[in-house]
């Protein structure tokens, strides 16, 4: 075979291949739990705990994907509806400026959470925009606040959950005096 | 007003250093945070214990699957990469272009996705083919995809001389 009919072959067989992978039902990068951003991403952290004093927060990162350029954090969530809730927004928001203080890498205030059905087990990603670093050191110096005066505070004083459903799945539900009121 | 840099640094005179679960736990109940404060997470409703449990296992199962992505990447070892094992050297500077082409330029659209699958799917059956193909045969192609790379790197706005290995 001389080199000029290799070059051509080899053209050709791309186009066979690139046919052949046109025509299937499904594409290649589809997948019935991950978004079609992940499937050319690259994986550079999981289950990895980030600690910094700087900013008095640790979080651990459930995944992290560099998705063109840029850091993507991904929080895998159990529950029965595929519903995102405020918290796993903060809970993205505090990682992201963990990681960016930690890490001093650029990530995106694009997030990502992967709820999982806690019966079905099937797989849902939702994006979601995080909260911006002033926002983030807001609810953390709330958190040490609310702690502070924990023992002297009225509960009737502070914020309850968005919905009254919630205070059926809460682990403190039988100690609040709040929610009877 | 503080700065952003301000409150920062304020983290540094507390020890205790708060979790991004505790925070979140804001979102869901200040109420909630108030009694965690004050009574711990011992003796859990068995229900809330279950599902922590059963969180548990997932966050497992999600970590094994991670390593198995990342055992799986492509490493020139586990796909083998036609331009790199035929066409360039392995350090080549248009390898490093034409990489963060397939990165930031085709895997942004459908169609460069598929021009990226194509090539995948193509690589095994182009590297054995060229084995003993002539010199100028992928001479050609170098020149080719040189120029591809050309194009590439004035379209990523990198210099043609950046990140070239050696003197």
């Amino acid at each position: 075979m001389t080199g000029s009919s290799f070059i051509a072959i080899s053209l050709l067989a791309l186009i066979l291949v690139g046919l052949l992978v046109a025509t299937r039902n499904t594409s290649p990068w589809r997948h019935p739990d991950e978004p079609s951003e992940w499937r050319h991403a690259e994986l550079i952290y999981a289950e990895k705990l980030f600690k910094e004093p700087l900013v008095g927060m640790v979080a651990r990162i459930d995944r992290a994907y560099r998705i063109n350029g840029v850091i993507e954090l991904v929080e895998l969530k159990t529950r029965a509806s595929g519903r995102v809730y405020a918290s796993d927004v903060i809970e993205l928001s505090v990682q992201r400026v963990v990681l960016q203080e930690k890490t001093g890498k650029a990530v995106s205030r694009r997030g990502w959470v992967l709820i999982e059905h806690s019966t079905t087990r099937r797989r849902t990603a939702r994006s979601v925009m995080l909260y911006d670093t002033d926002e983030v050191l807001r609810l953390r110096d709330r958190t040490r606040q609310l702690r502070e005066v924990a023992n002297r505070v009225t509960l009737t004083e502070l914020r309850g959950p968005s919905s009254p459903k919630a205070c059926a799945k809460c682990g403190q539900r039988t100690r609040c005096t709040a929610r009877l009121m | 007003m503080s700065s952003s840099s301000e409150r920062i640094s304020r983290g540094r005179n507390d020890d205790r250093l708060i979790s991004a679960s505790e925070i979140a736990e804001l979102g869901f109940c200040e109420r909630f945070v108030v009694l965690t404060a004050r009574h711990g997470r011992r003796h859990d409703p068995p229900d809330v214990s279950a599902a922590r449990e059963r969180g548990n296992r997932a966050h497992e199962e999600f970590f094994n699957e991670s390593v198995a992505i990342a055992n799986g990447q492509r490493t020139p070892s586990k796909r083998p990469c036609f331009m790199e094992m035929r066409v360039f050297e392995p350090n080549a500077h248009e390898l490093v272009i034409l990489r963060r082409m397939r990165d930031e330029l085709l895997s942004r659209t459908v169609l460069g996705r598929w021009v990226i699958a194509l090539y995948d799917k193509a690589c095994p059956w182009l590297v054995n083919a060229s084995e003993h193909k002539p010199a100028w045969a992928i001479a050609t192609l170098r020149r080719s995809l040189s120029a591809v790379a050309l194009l590439a790197s004035l379209a990523l706005r990198i210099s043609p001389g950046a990140g070239r290995a050696g003197p």
